[in-house]
């Protein structure tokens, strides 16, 4: 496929992380190596416990790595990197600011012009179906609707990578399709590098062009699936057999790697 | 809208209840005033010497303002402070809740030696008996950030400054603001003990004094007025934080209501 043609936007070379803790080490990810191709969609895949909030957190550089290195367009990283943006499993909305002034915060932290990205963020609100709850508060907001203002807030200074860690987790199925649609459609628009963390097998081969399966204990990548359906893809292409025969797959990999005894991956 | 109020009755409501209730009382017991003055003959008592009440209400009050202005303002720079630094942390919030262990009233006789007896040791122990709760809060508020929130501002780059001002500090307001509700009472107790001690004005100096010649009813009237003050300033510092926080869950169905 051509993305994998494409140059390496990331490039994750021997990544190791262990956790120290009284109690004893955590190896949480050891040796990793994994390239996301620019404008790639790649997708990690794995049960908890696998490393897959740890690698999302040292590539936006707010957990540094045990060993080994990670480059951003060639170059190696150190702190967090220009160009990101950031989706948590919670929406993580201040409450004391309106859903635009959430929109507006990374303009603030990054010391942008105001006045030229107001309007950019409006747009980017009315396009996620917020044009009129702006002036509210998340609190006033569904859990849905919360969740699209976070992915607003990553998207408004057009950073080139994101990294989202298990945006649809707490999202009720209805709203979680309805999103993963539009995470696709806003993809497709942007092409920018992502990188997205889930623990949902159809989630996963849904979005991506590329699936990350890992494992814990240590936490690893135990198979790197490429995902060749056509875009855009609708909801149906669930139902196609090569989807259920992709599905089918990776859920052996978890049966082999012990994964599923413990019937967290769904 | 009916019901909310009959369930939650305003407290200047409670408060004329209560003094009818008293007065009540007063008329089917029949007290000495030595003992217990009927709310009219307090009543009675303000007006015969309004001058000498406002007046020393007003000393009292001010004081008890400046004392507390000045907790809070120390109080929370001494928080961010702790938070920020772990030397500060060790040097000063041990020692800190070490000592709002024992009773501050104790100190009034030496603030008296250090500051006087006029209004800087009055000051002074409103500021000290006041400044605990609001730093032992605002360490807590600003302490308990969301951590997924201090990543983003990581990956944004965020100076210390911009993590204090954006994130901490808009997340700590409302564990300020219940600091800052106990810190006022406190302050008034401060202002008054120090009056207790060594004063010449103010309401506690009032009451040291009516107590010292037997006059009961005056007495009663000062801390009718103390009352009334206290319960004021909790109630101005409440209206503050709805003001300025409508966003925090405790004002929430209330602002829906509207
Ligand atoms: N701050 C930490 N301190 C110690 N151990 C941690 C820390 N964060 C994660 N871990 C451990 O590292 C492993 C991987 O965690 P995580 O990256 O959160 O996995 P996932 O996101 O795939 O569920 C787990 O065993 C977890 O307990
Ligand atoms: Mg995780």
């Amino acid at each position: 496929m051509d993305v994998a043609l494409a140059a390496a936007h990331v490039s994750i070379e021997g990544l190791g992380k262990t956790y120290k803790s009284p109690r004893g080490d955590v190896v949480a990810l050891q040796t990793l190596d994994l390239q996301l191709p620019r404008g790639a969609f790649v997708s990690l895949l794995g049960p908890s416990g696998c490393g897959k909030s740890t690698l999302l957190k040292i590539v936006s550089g707010v957990e540094a790595p045990s060993s080994g290195d990670i480059r951003i367009g060639g170059e190696v990283m150190r702190g967090p990197p220009d160009g990101l943006g950031m989706v948590f499993q919670r929406d993580v909305l201040m409450d004391w600011r309106s859903i635009l002034d959430n929109v507006m915060l990374p303009v603030e932290f990054l010391e942008l012009p105001r006045k030229e990205y107001r309007p950019k963020a409006r747009e980017l609100l009315r396009l996620f179906g917020l044009g009129d709850f702006m002036d509210r508060y998340p609190w006033e907001l569904s859990g849905g609707m919360r969740q699209r203002a976070a992915i607003c807030r990553a998207l408004l200074t057009d950073p080139q990578l994101l990294l989202m860690d298990e945006p649809f987790g707490a999202l009720d199925a209805f709203t979680r399709d309805e999103l993963n649609l539009e995470l696709q459609k806003t993809w497709l628009r942007t092409r920018k590098t992502v990188l997205f963390v889930t623990h949902s097998i159809p989630e996963a081969i849904f979005l991506s062009d590329r699936i990350v399966v890992m494992a814990a204990r240590p936490g690893r990548i135990v198979e790197v699936i490429d995902v060749d359906f056509p875009r855009p893809r609708p909801l149906s292409v669930r139902e196609e057999p090569e989807f259920a025969r992709l599905a089918r797959h990776i859920r052996e990999i978890f049966e082999a790697t012990g994964a599923l005894g413990g019937g967290d991956v769904g | 809208m009916k019901r909310r109020r009959w369930r939650q009755p305003p407290v200047a409501v409670v408060f004329v209840l209560l003094l009818l209730a008293w007065q009540a009382g007063c008329w089917l017991l029949q007290p000495s005033p030595l003992v217990l003055p009927s709310p009219r003959m307090i009543f009675a008592e303000l007006l015969d010497d309004p001058q000498l009440y406002l007046g020393n209400s007003w000393y009292t009050l001010s004081n008890t303002l400046a004392g507390f202005a000045m907790a809070v303002v120390i109080g929370v720079l001494l928080a961010v402070g702790i938070v920020y630094s772990r030397v500060l942390e060790t040097l000063l919030y041990t020692p800190l809740v070490a000592m709002n262990s024992i009773p501050k009233v104790a100190l009034a006789p030496v603030f008296i030696l250090w500051l006087g007896t006029g209004n800087q040791s009055k000051i002074g122990m409103a500021f000290l008996i006041a400044i605990f709760a609001i730093v032992i809060d605002a360490v807590l508020g600003l302490r308990t950030v969301d951590p997924d929130m201090l990543a983003l501002g990581r990956t944004l780059k965020g100076t210390p400054l911009k993590m204090l001002v954006k994130i901490r500090f808009p997340g700590a307001l409302p564990a300020i603001f219940s600091g800052m509700k106990v810190g006022i009472a406190l302050a008034l107790v401060g202002t008054i003990t120090g009056e207790f001690v060594a004063a010449q004005k103010g309401l506690g100096y009032v009451i040291m004094s009516a107590q010292g010649a037997f006059e009961t009813t005056r007495v009663f009237a000062a801390l009718l007025i103390l009352s009334v003050i206290g319960t004021v300033l909790f109630y101005l510092l409440e209206w503050a934080e709805r003001a300025l926080l409508p966003w925090h869950v405790s004002h929430r169905a209330v602002s829906a209501g509207h």
